[in-house]
């Protein structure tokens, strides 16, 4: 089935640019584009779309205004700003319902690929066994407030760590834990840190940003109570793989902002687990005698049970919430690599390595013990003779 | 024994006996009680004694041959207020010396009861407490001074609502003085400012009991002219009634709000590099499509040039003699997957629409250059119409996506001599008003884009040009302020109040011009620019 994006912008000029560029990739887009929110708004409401592209600035209807919009009625579709402007204060605003932003002028290729992946985003957005789970779920956990707070500050041009320390020093407990993370040797850092600011300085706003979105997510599905699973083990993996994958992210020279993803997608990477297990004890206590029996790996065994898998059911979650869109692709396929459109060192092949070589390590391993790392990917992609480097990272 | 350190006392009395027991009982103090002693009989020799040695200390009788009473202090005083006085009377002058005591005297021993040691202390006594008293009144003057001095305006005001302190810089800033405020009623004294909020900051005041800091205070000073003031009121508790009530204290802020406004102003997008984030835009998008256009034209070559060829391959078979080539077929395959209907519909309007893109950047960067006009302080003749097409598309950004524009420009406009980069400015602020007032009847109805229209026409001597919007216009309470510094009823951050300020200045007083303004309530408003042709109107 050929993708569905829309784009929105008010300049005639440019959707007929946009047109005859996206041309040659007819067979497998249809695209309409329309000039303002609302006319955008009824595409929506007439059928499915994958994919929006909108511009910022356009007259009544902005566009975070409509992706607002399209956020709350029509969750699924995956939500793109295209805009040219400068203005800081605007990017701002975007942050909350784009989950990708692209400034004017966009480089053809660029722009594709960006579609392209928001498209496999879209797939699992769109995913009618995942939906249909997820709308079991009463209330699906919504993003933690403090993270969206951080963001902002994270944004806006004169940001400080002092404000941002103050911010998240409102959250006792969480600070307690993330001071607790710092003096433990996690990422490296060797200084005692006794204070929020210390600890904001040493890490970095991207950093803290990604520990309390972990923090709070893990808090709200917390299952330390549950039988059968060891959240203490749980928490060590996801910390170990999200080290792990910042480690790689860097050791491969990648660009900063793919280091800081590398970590949010390792921390998360697993989230699902929690989530299936919060809202279907009964259901994944089944999946998981499954996977004790040995016979199969966790994917399979819930994929029996749910018809879905936790890399899925993770993704999806923070795709809602409109998680940058590497993040995503790293929680959703940090099983099978080979099935995104990833082609470089990005923040989904380090947690993949990562993953796969903390569960190599492990003795009991989270997800029982067939093997985790896709190496003929590795091999395709020219990765596999870095592979003893990154163990020795460990 | 006679040193520096000895107390000189001049003993003013004409009884002999008297002042015969004075000096014997003097006499017999002892210890650290060293003096000086010198007497004279008559009130005259005195002043004459005393225009010449100084002392440390005056014994005055009250009856003497040339003073009567109280007469004697009075002169003495008059003349030589620093030495203290001690009085040695006679009983019956009792209500006498009540007086005299409370005149500043500093005291006084009957002479039936003259005791040396009673005596030594009233004189050691007197020095001393005279010392005090000057430093007190030292301090107190200089308290005055000071309070004269400081450069923040001081009112006092008792609870009676009297005024009671009106310092100099107070003079200074509302143009009346000391004399004619002080004793007048504070509520009614006449000077312009905020009253309610200053009002409301002394019921606070006296509520609370802690100071209460007043910002932003707008005042008249003398001339008439705006201004404003942070101040601070403080409740006074003084122990008399009369120094009880409250002190205002204000400073002058003025500058430094203009300063503020100044940086805000430079914040927002009054001039070239303020409004750069919206040229950024405005070139940001043509650049966009530009360049999806040339990829696309690109596309379409290969393709093209992949259909020739194979076109190219079939011709020089046919040409070769050859009726059956297997090029056809190929020609088909090649044709089918070329697209080649949409290419032909669409190069074109690639094309076309390529060159308007690169067409708009290019007018943008010289609309930049025309309006930001360097260093042009002096007027020159220039082409109005040209400035104000400029100066729209420089400002495109910022009006585009509120209303549509219309321009009316008399082709015929003679120049007109102008200082290009204030004449800009002048239609920069006009233009954004007018999307501002256009954006408020846009988002209270929802409707759609509203209309700017401007035009330009030659009126016998003068230029006029015509700057229309379909906004809310202008209240009957607020038309005759627009015109003034700071008045603004836009939120913070949207208006500072300049705009209309700075184009008024720029029009009337630097182009001899005028700037008025029609407005209908719902309909919208039309300022109206007029400039002189002649240079000698030019003041
Ligand atoms: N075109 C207009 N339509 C309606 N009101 C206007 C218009 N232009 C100016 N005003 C009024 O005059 C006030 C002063 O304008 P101005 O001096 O430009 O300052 P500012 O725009 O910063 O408020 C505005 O706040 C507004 O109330
Ligand atoms: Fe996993
Ligand atoms: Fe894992
Ligand atoms: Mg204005």
């Amino acid at each position: 089935m050929k993708r569905r994006i829309l784009f929105v912008d008010d300049e005639a000029n440019l959707l007929e640019g946009l047109k005859r560029m996206l041309r040659p990739l007819r067979h497998e887009w249809e695209m309409e584009f329309v000039g303002n929110g609302a006319a955008a708004l009824e595409c929506l409401d007439r059928s499915n779309w994958d994919v929006v592209v909108s511009d910022v600035r356009m007259p009544s209807m902005n566009g975070v205004e409509l992706l607002n919009k399209i956020k709350n009625q029509h969750p699924h579709t995956v939500r793109l700003l295209l805009s040219g402007q400068a203005d800081t204060e605007v990017i701002m605003d975007a942050i909350g319902p784009a989950h990708q932003y692209l400034s004017k002028p966009c480089d053809a290729e660029l722009l594709k690929t960006t579609i392209s992946r928001a498209c496999a985003l879209g797939d699992l957005l769109q995913d009618e066994k995942i939906k249909q789970l997820v709308s079991q779920i009463e209330t699906i956990p919504s993003l933690p407030s403090l993270y969206l707070e951080l963001e902002e500050e994270l944004q806006s041009c004169d940001s400080s760590l002092g404000r941002a320390a103050a911010i998240m020093s409102k959250d006792v407990g969480m600070t307690a834990k993330i001071l607790k993370l710092v003096n433990s040797a996690f990422l490296g850092i060797q200084q005692t840190v006794t204070d929020p600011v210390q600890a904001v300085r040493y890490l970095g706003l991207d950093t803290i940003k990604t520990l309390v979105l972990t923090i709070k997510v893990f808090q709200q599905l917390d299952q330390s109570g549950s039988v059968g699973f060891d959240m203490q083990h749980f928490w060590h993996h996801s910390l170990s793989t999200g080290e792990q994958a910042r480690k790689i992210a860097k050791e491969e020279r990648a660009p900063q902002p793919v280091v800081e993803a590398a970590l949010a997608g390792g921390l998360l990477h697993d989230v699902g687990m929690l989530l299936l297990l919060t809202y279907f004890p009964q259901r994944y206590q089944e999946t998981l005698k499954l996977l004790a029996n040995g016979e199969c790996s966790l994917m399979e065994a819930e994929q029996e049970t749910f018809g879905a898998t936790h890399a899925e059911v993770g993704a999806y979650l923070l795709g809602l919430w409109g998680i940058p869109i590497p993040i995503i692709e790293a929680l959703a396929f940090h099983h099978c690599p080979a099935k995104s459109l990833v082609q470089t060192l990005t923040p989904l092949i380090a947690v993949h390595i990562a993953n796969g070589l903390i569960e190599e390590k492990d003795l009991q391993p989270l997800e029982g013990n067939s093997p985790c790392l896709d190496l003929a990917f590795l091999i395709e992609l020219g990765l596999d003779d870095r592979l003893q480097n990154w163990r020795e990272l460990l | 024994m006679n040193s520096h350190l000895d107390i000189k006392i001049l003993l003013i009395e004409d009884n002999p006996n008297d002042a015969e027991l004075a000096k014997v009982k003097l006499a017999e103090v002892g210890g650290s009680f060293s003096y000086e002693l010198f007497h004279v009989e008559l009130l005259s020799e005195a002043l004459v004694f005393l225009q010449e040695s100084s002392v440390d200390v005056i014994l005055l009788d009250l009856s003497l041959p040339d003073a009567q009473g109280d007469e004697s202090v009075h002169a003495l005083q008059k003349n030589f207020s620093q030495i203290p006085i001690v009085i040695l009377s006679g009983s019956k002058e009792s209500s006498l010396i009540l007086r005299i005591v409370q005149e500043g005297v500093q005291d006084y021993i009957g002479k039936n009861r003259v005791d040396g040691e009673l005596l030594a202390h009233a004189i050691r006594y007197s020095i001393e407490r005279k010392k005090s008293e000057r430093a007190l009144l030292n301090s107190k003057a200089e308290t005055e001074r000071l309070l004269a001095s400081i450069s923040y305006v001081l009112i006092g005001v008792s609870e009676h609502d009297e005024v009671i302190q009106w310092n100099l810089t107070a003079e200074k800033f509302f143009g009346r003085t000391a004399s004619e405020m002080l004793g007048t009623s504070f509520c009614q004294c006449g000077i312009q400012w905020d009253w309610q909020k200053v009002v409301q900051g002394i019921l606070q005041c006296s509520e609370e009991g802690t100071p209460v800091h007043l910002h932003e205070l707008w005042y008249l000073n003398g001339n008439g002219k705006k201004g404003f003031f942070d101040i601070t009121l403080t409740r006074m508790h003084g122990h008399v009634e009369e120094s009880r009530g409250f002190l205002i204290l204000a400073n002058d802020i003025s500058e430094r709000k203009q300063l503020e406004i100044e940086l805000s102003l430079a914040k927002k997008m009054e001039s070239i590099g303020q409004l750069a984030a919206g040229i950024a835009h405005e070139i940001n998008t043509p650049t966009q499509f530009v360049s999806d256009n040339l990829r696309f034209l690109q596309d379409s070559f290969c393709a093209i040039q992949t259909v020739l060829t194979t076109y190219d391959q079939l011709f020089q078979t046919v040409e070769a003699g050859q009726t059956n080539s297997p090029f056809v077929d190929a020609i088909k395959r090649t044709l089918a997957e070329a697209d080649l209907e949409f290419m032909k519909e669409e190069i074109p309007k690639a094309l076309k629409q390529s060159l308007d893109g690169a067409n708009r950047v290019s007018n943008i960067v010289r609309a930049m250059k025309d309006f930001s006009h360097p260093g042009t302080e002096e007027k020159k003749p220039i082409d109005l119409n040209r400035a104000i097409e400029s100066t729209a598309i420089v400002a495109r950004n910022e009006w585009k996506y509120v209303a549509d524009m219309v321009t009316d420009l008399d082709p015929a406009l003679p120049l007109v001599p102008c200082q290009a980069g204030e004449f800009n400015q002048v239609i920069l602020n006009l233009l954004i008003n007018g999307a501002h007032t256009i954006n408020d009847v846009i988002s209270q109805t929802e409707g759609d884009k509203g209309k700017i229209t401007i035009s330009t026409r030659v009126e016998g001597e003068w230029v006029e040009v015509r700057i229309a919007d379909t906004g809310t216009g202008i209240s009957e309470a607020v038309r005759d302020k627009i015109f003034d510094p700071f008045f603004t009823t836009k939120e913070v951050g949207k208006g500072t109040g300049q705009g209309l300020a700075i184009a008024h200045d720029i029009i009337v007083n630097k182009h001899g011009g005028t700037l008025t303004f029609e407005t209908e309530l719902g309909k919208g408003t039309t300022f109206v620019i007029r400039l002189p042709l002649q240079r000698t109107h030019v003041c």
